[in-house]
């Protein structure tokens, strides 16, 4: 297949819904390793308000030649009902960051906000298999990085919150889902862990702070975070600073990537 | 922004526009618009968008609803249908009844204009024929027939005989322009090469590889043909076996180009 400078008549589209919009990495890094496998696909930035969402997603899968779509803030629960096959871990977050075309025309959909996480931190040295870990914020990167987590065989997830009862929601409801795994609403410790993970918007510029006062850490833990900006947060300087191994938000979003990329153009090889 | 600070393909701020028609493959309009803005230092990108007729309705009103698509261009089925969506209609327009571009406008309406006609006469201009006080024969009377035959009696073709095979709307197209431009020229006449200088096909006939638009086994080779289709066609053959000069669609695509992305960016 011959790939177009930039599109042309062929050009196979997909795209990325949020609002705002214009902060998006999606288009660049999809687009990329559409691309780099050959295919002439795009992935184009797509700003639908709340209000205008379903109008947005009804048009969208009206068009012959538009074959799946990322979702980003505030769109990925009320995405659900536009899915005709959520994945096992969609259903059990209750989110969808990842919709297809399949063959025969019904929409696929994924949630990989959590796996993402998950592979950078094993890129860095995690291994899930009956580890313990402690997960800092509930909101929706958490409970995918929980769903993930436990999906993946950890053994003993502590859930920390400011809203506790948030946090004791996400214990609960992902407790039913996995009954191998041990869920407890805690406080930040990481004491006998073997993963610490930030996931709340704490660190993030301006006025970047820790999430939570850790002390000294032990060198055998691991250390994520998922904030980007700034990609070293003072949680991450901190976890180098006493010889922990880290993995960065910018290394999830790699991860990320490619999950997105294979599971919107399956035909691209790993 | 200049061009050096462009993303190499696309980046969240990319400004959307697209083309909507069925089929989509062919149009060429996604690399010659998207150079287009981006050799005017934009930030935009021209998506083909295939719509069937079924659900154009529904694209329609999800892309009228995208806070970053600004723009929309149209061919082939939907240059009349698409009339509906608009607020308002430019002068051609409203004379043609069908348009090819769109633009969101500062208040959020949106205004529609037909750019084909004039991208034809410019086609026919950048390749050294002008046809002021031409004597034209076209054949097709549907929505590019349409802006073809109001921009030929704009620029003062001396005669224009239009055929279709829905001999009601060609004589209805001939009556319009009349009305348009009082211009006594314009008149429904069976497909003929006799006292002719242009020849016009703005039919899908030969889109397909196959068929010619009218049954002339030569043409004069005195007669300029134009086609409307954007690749070779077996009209252009048989226009160069006569010796006649000939051009396709794809230059009036191109001589539009600045026209329909001056008027979606708003800057005409």
């Amino acid at each position: 297949m011959s790939i177009p400078e930039i599109v042309d008549g062929a050009t196979r589209l997909y795209g990325i819904i949020g609002d705002p919009i214009d902060q998006v990495r999606s288009p660049q890094q999809i687009t990329m390793r559409f691309r780099a496998a050959g295919q002439n696909g795009i992935c184009v930035p797509i700003q639908a308000s709340i209000e205008q969402f379903d109008t947005v997603i009804r048009g969208l899968k009206a068009m012959s030649n538009f074959h799946g779509f990322v979702l980003t803030v505030p769109h990925k629960v009320r995405a659900m009902p536009y899915v005709d096959r959520l994945s096992p871990g969609a259903l059990r977050i209750g989110a969808v960051n990842v919709v297809r075309r399949e063959a025969d025309g019904a929409w696929a959909g994924d949630m990989t906000d959590g796996k993402g996480l998950l592979q950078a931190a094993c890129e860095a040295g995690f291994e899930p298999q009956g580890k313990r870990a402690v997960v800092i914020g509930a909101g929706g990167a958490g409970s995918a990085i929980i769903d993930a987590f436990a999906d993946a065989g950890v053994a003993d997830i502590t859930i920390v919150d400011v809203d506790a009862a948030k946090a004791a929601a996400v214990a609960a409801r992902l407790g039913r889902a996995h009954n191998r795994c041990r869920f407890t609403v805690g406080k930040a410790d990481a004491a006998g862990k073997d993963i610490l993970v930030n996931a709340s918007p704490v660190g993030m510029y301006p006025g970047t702070q820790m999430p939570a006062p850790l002390g000294r850490l032990d060198p055998q833990l691991i250390v994520s975070d998922v904030i980007t900006k700034p990609e070293i947060t003072p949680l991450l300087a901190h976890a180098r600073a006493c010889g922990c191994r880290i993995s960065t938000g910018v290394a999830m979003y790699q991860a990320q990537a490619d999950m997105l990329a294979r599971f919107l153009m399956p035909e691209i090889a790993r | 922004m200049n061009a050096q600070s462009l993303p190499a393909f696309v980046d969240g701020k990319t400004r959307l526009y697209g083309i909507i028609g069925d089929p989509i493959e062919q149009v060429k309009s996604p690399e010659i618009l998207t150079a287009n803005f981006r050799g005017r230092g934009r930030n935009a990108i021209m998506l083909p968008m295939h719509v069937l007729p079924g659900r154009f309705d529904e694209t329609l009103r999800g892309l009228m609803a995208l806070n970053n698509l600004d723009g929309i261009v149209i061919t082939v089925p939907y240059k009349a249908r698409i009339t509906a969506f608009c607020d308002r209609l430019m002068p051609a327009g409203r004379r043609i009844g069908s348009i090819n571009a769109m633009r969101r406008e500062k208040d959020g309406s949106w205004s529609g204009d037909m750019f084909d006609g004039q991208g034809m006469v410019l086609a026919l201009r950048n390749n050294g024929y002008d046809v002021k006080g031409a004597r034209v024969m076209m054949v097709g009377a549907g929505g590019v027939g349409s802006a073809i035959a109001d921009a030929l009696a704009a620029c003062g073709v001396s005669s224009l005989t239009v055929y279709d095979i829905d001999e009601q709307r060609a004589r209805e197209l001939a009556a319009r322009v009349s009305e348009h431009h009082r211009h006594g020229g314009v008149r429904f006449g069976k497909p003929t090469q006799d006292n002719i200088d242009l020849l016009v096909n703005a039919t899908a006939v030969g889109m397909n590889g196959q068929g010619l638009p009218v049954d002339f086994a030569k043409i004069n080779p005195n007669v300029y043909v134009f086609d409307v289709i954007t690749h070779d066609t077996p009209l252009l053959a048989l226009a160069r076996q006569c010796g006649c000069r000939s051009l396709g669609g794809l230059p009036m695509t191109k001589a539009q180009a600045d026209l329909l992305v001056s008027f979606i960016l708003g800057e005409s």
